[in-house]
């Protein structure tokens, strides 16, 4: 009995051989003074591609003609994710990774022990084991100052009890933020209640529902809500209750506070000096580890806080920036 | 020519883990025609239990059986709601992958790091073969599972699995429970996926809830490839899974911008397949 269809067989086979003679050819080719730099996105996401856009544009604005950039994207799959890592392992040319997000980071840097890992837009390396002394692992995290954020929310709202935070509990980034803030909520008595999505669809229904029954809604850097903050946004107009978000770009009518530290396109920026510094052996990864984003004051918009009746106190103005 | 070493290995291991599930969704697609959509759901909760339980310290081998367990519970469950409660194949996956989805959110979080907890491939110590560790240790696996099934299809029970997807009637005058045989092949067969889903989270050292939707594409996908190449069980499901893989990694090598890689992927599946079935036809 054939158990092999040969023709199909000696077909696989032949694209196979084809493929890693591709591979090994591209592996071959000396380029002596172009540096080639590896780019893994783990998602397409407006803020991840600005990540991306960002590091990109700032390598081409440094080395111009001399840099080779491979971006690949793992669109959320771990399994692509391994491939891409595996791939960048493997390739020679390549010195040095740019790892946009967790899940990126986390398949590069379990493949990659060697070569330079920059990671961006990660929020808590240290849980994913990557700050230590040995560490081929550094990067700009986006971190938000929970606490700064605490203490302008009380300063600007001193009589708001409850608290709700809006975010996907799928996403990692977004569940450390949330429990970080309720811990520090808890420490100032002020109840927070959660309101979770799972994803975009989910968002409207959610924002009513948090608006109706809170005194104001944060929402953590997080991927799902970000994608429709205007939808956020809306509710909070209709319910006449006070926003805050953390990334500055998502500040539209409707948004009363942001955080204003977190740039996604900034992040991406500083990432690539970074891999300047330690491709030019300036620096090392040990010694950068991770960088938090640069401190920058909360901005308020004016239009809000006069249409949701909050007076900003003169002792503030110093600590925040408000946009009309 | 400088070999891509490093690329064959990935290819190779993480063949090994999908080729489990090729093994599963042949189970469910091709023996019971059953369109088992709970794959997604069962391969997250095996490295979803495998995670909670490595976290909180518990030895890796039970961590795994766990896992394995875990899948039937689920295979059983969607046997259920398509058998009792009639409800559609298709909706019988869905409705429990759906609600999985919170189980294992609630049980291993949205992101978690193995970091130093001894996995499975620690405790079947391996390492003076260095790089080929893991892959030894999944090869065997895959292998042993593989070659236990198709044991197992040609067992009296086996056949009787067979014959209620082929031919249901016999079932019923041999007085047999046509239920009771898909429910017990939707147990089997997600117990492989949940194994699969434990291997692969230690294979990786990590835990992402959506980082596993789309298994059953890839699952699929491979079944199709290697039934085209031959009829062996064993070939059928490594060789498939492998040549996935190989696809997938010759994409990667092309550095073609990466939003045409999807394409780029179904194009070269379709001609893998469409010739032979071109040849055949």
């Amino acid at each position: 009995m054939k158990t092999f269809n040969n023709k199909i067989f000696i077909g696989f086979f032949v694209v196979i051989i084809l493929g890693a003679l591709v591979v090994s050819s591209k592996s071959n080719l000396s380029k002596k003074d172009v540096l080639t730099i590896g780019v893994l996105q783990t998602i397409s996401h407006p803020a991840l591609d600005a990540a991306r856009d960002g590091a990109v544009s700032r390598l081409k604005e440094l080395l111009g003609d001399k840099v080779c950039i491979i971006t690949q994207n793992a669109e959320g799959s771990a399994m692509t994710a391994q491939n891409i890592a595996a791939s960048f392992h493997n390739n020679k040319q390549i010195s040095a990774v740019i790892t946009i997000a967790t899940l990126a980071t986390q398949a590069m840097a379990k493949v990659e022990k060697e070569k330079p890992i920059i990671y961006c837009a990660v929020t808590d390396p240290k849980a994913l084991g990557l700050v230590h002394d040995k560490t081929n692992a550094c990067g700009i995290t986006d971190a938000v100052d929970i606490n700064q954020l605490v203490k302008r929310i009380k300063m600007l709202l001193p009589t708001a009890k409850n608290i709700a935070l809006l975010f996907n509990p799928a996403e990692t980034n977004s569940v450390s933020f949330v429990n970080e803030m309720d811990a520090i909520l808890q420490l100032l008595d002020i109840k927070s209640f959660h309101v979770g999505v799972n994803n975009e669809c989910e968002v409207s229904s959610a924002a009513t529902v948090a608006f109706e029954k809170a005194d104001a809604v944060v929402i953590p850097t997080d991927n799902t809500i970000a994608s429709v903050m205007s939808v956020v946004a809306k509710a909070a107009l209709k319910n006449n209750k006070p926003l805050f978000i953390c990334d500055d770009l998502l500040f539209t009518n409707g948004v009363f506070g942001c955080t204003g530290s977190v740039n996604y396109h900034e992040a991406g920026r500083q990432s690539a000096d970074l891999i300047m510094d330690i491709v030019n052996h300036e620096k090392t990864p040990e010694t950068i580890l991770a960088v938090g984003p640069a401190l920058k004051k909360m901005i308020v918009s004016q239009k809000m806080a006069d249409a949701l009746n909050i007076k900003i106190a003169d002792t503030l103005k110093n600590d925040i920036e408000i946009r009309k | 020519m400088d070999l891509p070493i490093n690329l064959i290995l990935n290819i190779a291991e993480i063949g090994a883990i999908y080729a489990l599930v090729v093994l599963s969704v042949f189970l469910s697609s091709k023996i019971i025609s059953f369109d088992d959509l709970t794959v997604d759901g069962s391969f997250t909760a095996g490295g979803a239990v495998v995670v909670a339980l490595l976290l909180a310290g518990v030895n890796a081998v039970i961590a795994t059986l766990a896992a394995v367990f875990a899948g039937g519970v689920a295979g059983l469950l969607t046997g259920i709601l398509n058998t009792k409660l009639k409800l559609n194949n298709l909706i019988s996956g869905i409705v429990i992958t759906t609600g999985i989805f919170s189980i294992n959110l609630k049980l291993a979080g949205a992101n978690a790091n193995l970091g130093d907890n001894k996995t499975i491939f620690d405790l079947l110590n391996f390492a003076q073969l260095g790089e080929v560790s893991h892959l030894i240790v999944l090869g065997g696996i895959c292998l042993g599972t593989t070659l236990m099934v198709k044991w197992l299809l040609q067992t009296e029970f086996g056949l009787v699995l067979k014959a209620s997807g082929s031919n249901p009637q016999i079932l019923t005058g041999l007085g047999k429970s046509i239920n009771f045989y898909k429910i017990m092949c939707l147990i089997i067969s997600n117990s492989i996926t949940g194994l699969a889903g434990a291997l692969f989270v230690q294979h990786l050292g990590f835990f992402s809830i959506t980082g596993c939707v789309g298994t059953l594409t890839v699952a699929l996908a491979g079944l199709v490839i290697g039934s085209s190449i031959s009829n062996n069980l064993v070939a059928k499901i490594v060789l498939g899974a492998l040549a996935y893989q190989s696809i997938i990694a010759l994409t990667l090598e092309l550095q073609i911008e990466p939003v045409w890689n999807r394409l780029i992927t179904a194009v070269l599946i379709i001609v893998l397949v469409g010739i032979n079935n071109s040849k055949q036809g």
